[in-house]
Parts: structure tokens; C-alpha cells; sequence
């Protein structure tokens, strides 16, 4: 059943080309990557799907109408709070589920610290724990393995893999390249 | 409205307290240091103490509001609540927050303010309430200013808003004016007061689409 449907989406912004005629079908319970090299466009196709950015040309038709997961290149993280507190603003509990996922990322120690404190990858972990958390059908993940250690990375490739499986859709980018079954979405600039 | 945007935004600006406290206690400084620049005589029409407060309030509020939407526009918050079409309920509570904590509290110690002056409490009562109007009416052009400076600064958005509050400047001195002569209020508040709804229930509209634009 399909989800997304791109019809020769381009994206232009002042006069340089981002996106060039791109067409794609992603069905529902797929895991899907877009790939490509550094300035390609992978981010800005990301947030033409979730509805942020819209396309210079072309068609996007979106048959999804419940909320999205997103994560971004930016963690919305505070870093003036604690582990404790950004898991609260962000809704979420500080039950056995997040506090095993709090020591597996070795984050558990650091819980009454504020974000501002850790490095780039414990604060990649944390901005993660929200995704894994998430209700949401659709998981939209901007380089998501980024900063992560390989338990991490192997981690969330199993959490991803588990998560298709319950039949939700993941559309991620990504430089890395891993065995697993997904679908890939080449994009050249 | 889901009031989990409003619990979270509220718990957000009160932990970053240099962010409300910091202006109150700017504006606290500037009414202390006032008065050691001026004779508090009865020579000196109360006038000249309203006008004052109205000013520092104007400026304070947008030292206020400096930081409303860079933080979140900064770590991707902004982003996700655009991806889930929240962004027009943060906007109306983040600028009531904003109210609440930074706004309220001014019309407060200048209230005290004005009412060390030995001016009576009637007049005193009316500034306290005109100003917690105005510093609704400021909050919302201000964040407007920040939302359309969000990525170049502050200063240009603050002086393309800064002459659209002049008007209410204009209305908070006539009723000044008009309340030492013991004249009818009743017609400037309001205005006052429309012009607060007018402004409050549109302008967040405005905010949140530049805060898409900037998020394209």
C-alpha cells in the first residue's frame, strides 16, 4: 500500500539545483534510505516529505495523515536541563523501559547532569531515546547513526529492523552502509 | 490547545531564570536609579514618572523577548512542532509565558514604584492595569521582531516593530494625562484593551508563519 509518492520533485534555490527530478514510491512498512553525497539534497528531500520544505517542481502526494516521528540533524535538546528534565519535556517517563535504555547508552549516571555537559554522541543517545519511544507509524531519522558508537549503531539497526516488522515505514539518510534488507534512494545533486 | 506545550514552555523559561529574572531585576535597577538622576519634588508632575515607566517597560520587555524563539529555532525544537502543526499553539504560549513571567511581574514594581511616588492609589491602580495590557500588546510585537530576526540578529526585526508600538505609547500618555484631570478612562482603556485582542489573537498567526518560512 503506498505511502509516498514523488513525481519528478526538483528543488531549486537561488538558481543552484538541490533536488533534479526525483521520483520515488515508498510503500507503508518499508525501510527506505536516501543516500547520496554531502550537499545532495537528502535532507531537503526529508523535509519535503514531512511537509516543511515544498518542491519547486514535480508532485509529492502524501497518503499519510497521522503525526510523524522526526528526528533532524539537531537533537532538540536543552542544554541548560538535565537528562531527567529534557525526557520530561519531551514526554516521556522515566520508567524500567528508558532507564534500561538510559545504562545501555551509559547515560544513567549522568541523569541529574545537564545535557550541556556531555559530548556530541551521548547527546545523539539521548536525542534517540524519543525515537525509540515513539507511537508513530512513520519514523523520518536525518542521519541518525551519526555520533554513535557501533553497540549503538547495532542498536538502533535492530530497533529499526523490529520496528518494520510491526509493519511501521522508516525513511532515514545515511552515508553508512549495512547488510540488512531496506530499500535505497539514490539521489545525485 | 494541548496544555502539556503550555506546562512545558512554562517549566522551560522558568529554569532559564537569567531569562526572567534578568529583565526584572534591569528594570528594578533603572526605576532605583531614576530618581537619583531627578528631584522627586512636587514640582515634578507625576507625568514625567508615568511617561518613564511606560518607556522602561517598552524597552525592558524587549530585552525580555530577546531569546524567545532562537533557543528553540536553535536545537530543532521549532522543527518538530512545525512537523506535527503545533507551531501556532507554542507561539501563543510562548508569548503568554512570556506574560505571565516577565510582563506581570514589570507592571508589578512599577506599581510599587509609582505608589512610593506619593501618587494616590486610584492612579496608581489604573498605570498597574494599563501596563499589564501594554506589556501584552509589547510582548507580541517584539516576539513578531525576533521572529522576523530570527537568523540575522535581533536589531533588525526590533526596529521594523518598534514604530508600530509608538501608537500605544500615544494612548498610555492620554490616559495618563487624562487620569490626573480625573477625566473619564473608559473610552482610551478601551481601546487599550481592543487593540490588546486585536494584536493577541492575530499577530501569533503572523509569528508562526514567518517561524515556517524560517524552517524551509
Amino acid at each position: 500500500m503506498k505511502l509516498i509518492e514523488a513525481k519528478n520533485i526538483s528543488y531549486k534555490i537561488n538558481d543552484r539545483n538541490i533536488l533534479n527530478n526525483i521520483s520515488f514510491v515508498i510503500d507503508i512498512g518499508e525501510l527506505v534510505k536516501i543516500s547520496g553525497d554531502n550537499g545532495s539534497g537528502k535532507t531537503t528531500l526529508l523535509k519535503i516529505i514531512i511537509g516543511l520544505t515544498k518542491q519547486t517542481k514535480g508532485e509529492l502526494i502524501n497518503h499519510n495523515e497521522d503525526k510523524v516521528c522526526f528526528l533532524g540533524h539537531k537533537n532538540n535538546l536543552k542544554n541548560y536541563l538535565s537528562i531527567r528534565e529534557n525526557l520530561m519535556i519531551q514526554g516521556l517517563k522515566l520508567d524500567s523501559f528508558n532507564l534500561d535504555l538510559l545504562e545501555k547508552f551509559n547515560l544513567r549516571r549522568h541523569i541529574d547532569n545537564s545535557v550541556g555537559t556531555l559530548s556530541f554522541g551521548q547527546q545523539k543517545k539521548l536525542s534517540l531515546i524519543r525515537v525509540l519511544n515513539s507511537d508513530e507509524n512513520i519514523l523520518i531519522l536525518d542521519e541518525p547513526f551519526i555520533g554513535l558508537d557501533q553497540n549503538s549503531k547495532e542498536f538502533l539497526k535492530d530497533f529499526m529492523e523490529a520496528e518494520v516488522k510491526k509493519n511501521k515505514t522508516i525513511i532515514f539518510t545515511s552515508h553508512i552502509d549495512f547488510e540488512d534488507d531496506y530499500r535505497e534512494i539514490k539521489i545525485n545533486g | 490547545m494541548d496544555r502539556d506545550i503550555l506546562y512545558i514552555e512554562m517549566y522551560k523559561l522558568f529554569k532559564r531564570r537569567r531569562a526572567w529574572i534578568g529583565p526584572v531585576l534591569v528594570f528594578l535597577l533603572i526605576i532605583i536609579s531614576f530618581p537619583l538622576t531627578l528631584d522627586i519634588n512636587s514640582d515634578n508632575p507625576p507625568q514625567i514618572y508615568l511617561s518613564f515607566i511606560w518607556i522602561s517597560t517598552l524597552l525592558v520587555t524587549m530585552l525580555g523577548t530577546e531569546l524567545i524563539f532562537s533557543d528553540d529555532f536553535e536545537d530543532g525544537t521549532l522543527e518538530q512542532y512545525a512537523v506535527n502543526d503545533q507551531l501556532i499553539e507554542v507561539v501563543f504560549y510562548k508569548i503568554f509565558v512570556h506574560w505571565v513571567l516577565i510582563g506581570i511581574p514589570l507592571a508589578f514594581v512599577a506599581f510599587l514604584f509609582i505608589l512610593s511616588l506619593n501618587i494616590s492609589i486610584q492612579i496608581s491602580s489604573i498605570a498597574l492595569l494599563c501596563l499589564i495590557i501594554s506589556n501584552l500588546i509589547f510582548i507580541n510585537f517584539f516576539s513578531l521582531g525576533n521572529a522576523l530576526s530570527l537568523k540575522k540578529g535581533s536589531i533588525l526585526g526590533l526596529l521594523i516593530t518598534i514604530p508600530f508600538l509608538i501608537p500605544v505609547l500615544i494612548v498610555l500618555g492620554k490616559m495618563t494625562t487624562s487620569a490626573l484631570l480625573g477625566l473619564s478612562l473608559v473610552g482610551h482603556l478601551s481601546l487599550l484593551v481592543g487593540v490588546m485582542i486585536l494584536v493577541a489573537s492575530f499577530i501569533p498567526f503572523v509569528i508562526s508563519f514567518i517561524l515556517r518560512t524560517h524552517l524551509e
